[in-house]
């Protein structure tokens, strides 16, 4: 099993690279504005090919605008050789097929894990459930009932034959799935069907918008022109009343969990082919000491 | 096809409903089209997103009412799966569902998930299938793949520009493309939205109580107030409190005469959570602009706009808050003022 650091901080690759992972992955995963110019990728790809370490490059959602700068990087890395790409968008599936060297890895948005919902812990709870006029709904099917909600807040979009059969007819044989210690997801079947799988620790996305909430929030005058504090700032939200807690970083939310000792131990038990580590301002995993010290973990 | 006399196809109007009164309002207003989620049985209550079920036709007679009510006045029919999820635990409930709204006559279906449309693409149905907002089309090559895999209408997601529709609906290879027009607009991409749910626990209901408006959607965590807290080095430090995650947009009507000109196909007016009237109202009030643009009389456009904005102080908050499907966002404000005192998040 591999231990990848993902990035979008080009100042930050020299340093993640020099470290102890085994493999770097750079670009956005979710804005499209903050996608890498064609020569930053160049740059980062020498970074990352210079420290020996193998490179996959990231991609969002796209718009038109995005699929068309996506084009032009992908003959750039096709012309370097066999390289993985994660994709987060049917269009970007749809274009790479086009660049033999290169393989679909099937990003996070392209994977829905019900887990992920801010209400799936109290979902998967039981008894606590009232439809308008306040009766109780999941109490009524009792036990049976309550183990197959936790079993359907246990499955993923990848557990259904026709979507896997779509993705191997396309090429994919690599997703990205999230860790979600109240609902540990079972992926028997994709690993049947000879996927890998990469899991991501720490944050599992919640949602993610165009409609940049840090952005408005922080009074950026165009997401074009944006400063992108993304990289340097997270906010955590907090509402008392629902006990909800969640963490925003640039356009997308997330749901953040540190895995424990013995929550990690299991998770290397789990057979995935890959961990992800992100660096972001809401881990504090911002520079190579801690990504080291986190990775140490992942193989000791 | 309907089309105009310079050859562009005429923009169908597509109104939601959730029962039969309600799909006799809006047909009787002028929608082209209706578009209704049936509660599936088995997992009417599972809560993963979309809508919740009460906002659903009950059952599938009521539907074939509705779709016969339909079909006697030229109107189609439009189903949508609404669970944006499919896996192997809920492939039974998904497909019972799926041939018993079939069976009742509807005229197409909506697949949430890339497992549903193949799912229907195997059943062999004889009915088109429509690909969802829900599958996150944003680009020309994203309706290109789901044009391969058969599907004849796509519905594009929210957060695209005019200019975005354009050049899609150009490049669309016969492929039909769906916009919205009206009401509630999410804040987040439909396709990695786990932030709704169609049940909900008590403290959604509490929450809901205590807010002095609900906001348009209810029970989805963008529409909540948080208290923002910014991690420094000594721990989290609160700025303020706000709905930060509200960017919810409402309206197009200003911008029909330049949606009109991308060639879409469709404009669905959303609101199947909505009163009979309001679903009656807004179908009668985008009939009547759409009629007057396509007929080429812009200044009577214009008055209407102009007499329907004077007389609706609702509208007039959402103009105001600049609301705009298709305008800037990042101009939204919030509740309370913005943006915050410069001092406070420094």
């Amino acid at each position: 099993m591999k231990s990848s650091v993902q990035t979008n901080n080009l100042g930050l690759l020299e340093e993640v690279a020099s470290g102890s992972c085994d493999a770097v992955r750079f670009g956005s995963e979710f804005c499209e504005y903050s996608m890498p110019t064609l020569n930053e990728l160049k740059k980062a790809y020498e970074i990352v090919n210079a420290k020996g370490k193998e490179f996959t490059y990231v991609t969002p959602r796209l718009s038109n605008g995005g699929i068309e700068k996506l084009r032009r990087q992908l003959t750039f890395l096709d012309k370097q050789g066999k390289s993985d790409i994660v994709l987060n968008d049917y269009g970007a599936l749809n274009i790479l097929e086009g660049y033999p060297n290169l393989s679909p890895h099937l990003g996070r948005q392209m994977v829905r894990l019900p887990a992920r919902s801010p209400w799936a812990r109290l979902l998967i709870k039981g008894g606590i459930f009232f439809k308008p006029g306040g009766k109780n709904v999941l109490t009524k099917g009792g036990f049976l009932k309550k183990r197959w909600y936790r079993r359907v807040f246990s499955s993923s979009s990848l557990d259904f034959q026709y979507t896997v059969e779509l993705l191997l007819d396309h090429g994919v044989r690599r997703a990205d799935v999230d860790w979600i210690p109240h609902a540990p997801s079972s992926f028997v079947f994709m690993k049947s069907k000879g996927f890998d799988l990469s899991v991501h620790l720490h944050l599992a996305p919640v949602a993610f918008t165009r409609r940049c909430h840090t952005a408005r929030f922080l009074g950026e005058s165009s997401l074009k022109k944006c400063s992108r504090p993304c990289s340097a700032r997270a906010f955590l939200l907090r509402n008392e009343l629902c006990d909800l807690s969640v963490w925003l970083n640039g356009n997308a939310v997330f749901n953040y969990t540190q895995p424990t000792p013995v929550e990690l131990r299991n998770l290397k038990k789990g057979d995935f082919a890959e961990f992800v580590v992100t660096t972001n301002p809401i881990t504090g995993m911002t520079s190579r000491e801690k990504i080291d010290e986190f990775i140490t973990l992942l193989k000791d | 096809m309907i089309r105009s006399v310079d050859g562009r196809p005429k923009p169908r109007l597509l109104s939601p409903v959730n029962s039969y009164e309600g799909a006799v309002g809006v047909i009787s207003s002028g929608a082209d089209e209706i578009y209704c989620g049936v509660k599936i049985p088995g997992v009417e209550y599972l809560g993963l997103g979309t809508r919740p079920s009460w906002v659903s036709v009950p059952d599938y007679g009521e539907l074939e009412k509705i779709v016969r009510h339909a079909h006697e006045n030229g109107v189609e029919t439009v189903v949508t799966t609404d669970l944006p999820f499919m896996a192997k635990i809920v492939e039974k409930q998904i497909k019972g569902h799926i041939l018993s709204c079939v069976k009742t006559g509807i005229d197409a279906l909506i697949a949430s998930d890339i497992g549903i449309l193949l799912m229907m693409r195997k059943m062999n149905l004889d009915v088109p299938i429509y690909a969802s907002t829900y599958l996150g089309s944003m680009n020309y090559e994203a309706v290109d793949f789901l044009r391969k895999l058969g599907v004849r209408r796509v519905i594009l997601e929210r957060h695209l520009t005019i200019g975005e529709i354009r050049q899609i609906v150009r490049r669309s290879n016969g492929v039909e493309i769906e916009v919205f027009v009206h009401g509630a607009g999410c804040s987040n991409i439909n396709a990695n939205c786990y932030g709704c749910v169609s049940v909900f626990p008590a403290a959604l209901a509490r929450e809901r109580a205590q807010r002095k408006n609900p906001g348009p959607t209810g029970y989805t965590m963008c529409t909540f107030p948080y208290d923002i807290y910014e991690v420094k080095g000594e721990g989290p430090v609160k700025i303020m409190n706000a709905t930060i995650l509200d960017a919810f947009t409402f309206c197009s009507l200003c911008r029909l005469p330049e949606l009109i000109k991308t060639g879409a196909t469709g404009f669905k007016i959303v609101g199947r959570e909505t009163s009979r009237e309001f679903q009656a109202s807004v179908t009668r009030l985008y009939r009547k602009l759409i009629d007057l643009i396509r007929a080429g009389e812009m200044e009577s456009y214009r008055d209407e706009l102009k007499r329907y904005m004077e007389g609706n102080s609702m509208q007039q908050v959402l103009c105001r808050e600049k609301r705009c499907y298709y305008g800037d966002f990042l101009n939204v404000p919030y509740e309370i003022p913005f943006p915050p005192p410069k001092e406070n998040i420094v």
